[in-house]
């Protein structure tokens, strides 16, 4: 893939990345990083799958949120250190409006909240974000079910809690 | 949203949550800029201490997978010969072996003609995640789990009763002690959910390798040979190669 070819396959996905970036991280530091998963994805060119080039983008991107996020913890040590997915976001990154279902999406693992905000938010099929995860489809499905299932069980217990 | 989660009323409510995202737009100069930019990082030193030590170390694991201790002596390469269907196991399809599902007959794995147990097994793909205790055990097939850190997983499929390795050379007693012994045994002893002891293997690549043996209380099967070891804490790493 020559520089003509890299900027007309990767120029469309520009704003997904800076959303992807935007839940993720500080404003400021969406255009930063931007590049950063561009600078990656120019190198690592060759091993992009064709027709999945997004999904591949939000893979690299997560490796960036994640050392980002890390290099923060390292500043203010307040990241748990077996948060394994430091790309995950919380409910107030993705600026959910304070509802039970924000609360119940709050309170879920960051593996669970980062595979639902991939299908939810990011709006990848479950083909596009095996790729992200490195995983296979199967996989991706199960743990999608999962999840989904622990964010209804939080979801039922945020409802039953205010009306008590 | 797409696939069979489209009409899912719990995730269109989180959908319908989030608020309008105002990211700002980027310039189509950063993919420019990141084309022309230089790596901030040199080629890598081979053989650096660090590396050695990890070379090292990853060596001494392997070593260990490989020890084999006495339970499967009993199963010698006669037995494993060739499957009823004249097959090896190593021809199965790797597609049949969906991620951490595919149970294996005992006379499969019987018939595994000496192939190493990992590969009977179906290699990891992705993350492991070993501090989530209450994790399903699809979702620890994730990655090779940190390669260096331990040998092996071993796994009760009922409700995520397992206990992760994190250290080199841990004995399987070590994972059964006290508490962990009465809670094993419930489970696999008698518990009727129990559909067998998945292990989850390290291969000489540094992947993991899950396979499960299916319950079968008859006298002398792999199952209970298997799980009597366990809970007799007498052998100190899974053997992973049927030998004579």
């Amino acid at each position: 893939m020559d520089q003509v070819q890299f900027v007309a396959t990767f120029r469309s996905h520009l704003q997904d990345i800076s959303k992807y970036l935007t839940r993720r991280v500080e404003l400021s530091q969406v255009e930063d990083l931007a590049s950063e998963i561009f600078e990656i994805a120019w190198r690592k060119r060759e091993s992009c799958p064709e027709g999945f080039e997004l999904p591949w983008l939000y893979k690299i991107a997560g490796f960036v949120v994640s050392n980002h996020r890390k290099k923060l913890s390292r500043r203010a040590a307040t990241v748990p250190l077996l948060d394994h997915d430091r790309s995950a976001p919380s409910a107030e990154d993705v600026a959910l409006d304070g509802s039970a279902v924000a609360q119940a999406f709050d309170e879920l693992s960051a593996k669970d909240r980062q595979v639902l905000a991939l299908l939810v938010f990011e709006q990848l099929s479950i083909k596009e974000i095996a790729v992200v995860l490195g995983t296979t489809e199967n996989n991706t499905s199960q743990r999608l079910k999962r999840a989904r299932e622990r964010l209804a069980k939080n979801l039922k217990d945020q409802l039953s809690e205010t009306r008590d | 949203m797409k696939n069979k989660f489209e009409d899912d009323e719990v995730l269109a409510q989180l959908s319908k949550a989030a608020r309008k995202t105002k990211a700002p737009k980027l310039d189509e100069s950063i993919i420019q800029s990141a084309m022309l930019s230089k790596p901030k990082f040199g080629p890598r030193k081979f053989l650096t201490p660090a590396l050695m030590f990890n070379l090292a170390g990853g060596a001494a694991v392997l070593a260990g997978v490989f020890v084999f201790t006495s339970p499967f002596s009993q199963i010698n390469e006669t037995s494993l010969s060739t499957s009823p269907e004249g097959s090896s196991l190593r021809d199965m399809p790797k597609m049949s072996l969906a991620m951490g599902d595919k149970k294996f007959t005992e006379e499969e794995l019987l018939s595994s003609n000496s192939v190493p147990l990992y590969e009977v097994g179906l290699r990891a793909a992705a993350g492991y995640t070993p501090s989530e205790a209450t994790e399903y055990i699809d979702e620890t097939w994730q990655d090779r789990a940190d390669g260096q850190n331990g040998t092996l997983y071993v796994y009760v499929v009922t409700d995520a009763l397992y206990s992760p390795n994190n250290e080199n050379f841990k004995s399987l007693g070590d994972f059964f002690t006290d508490g962990k012994v009465a809670n094993l045994k419930s489970e696999i002893a008698s518990s009727s959910d129990a559909e067998g002891i998945r292990l989850l293997v390290q291969g000489t690549d540094g992947a993991m390798y899950p396979m499960v043996i299916p319950v079968n209380e008859d006298a002398g099967s792999l199952y209970t040979k298997v799980r009597d070891q366990i809970l007799s804490d007498s052998f100190t790493l899974i053997p992973t190669v049927f030998e004579q």
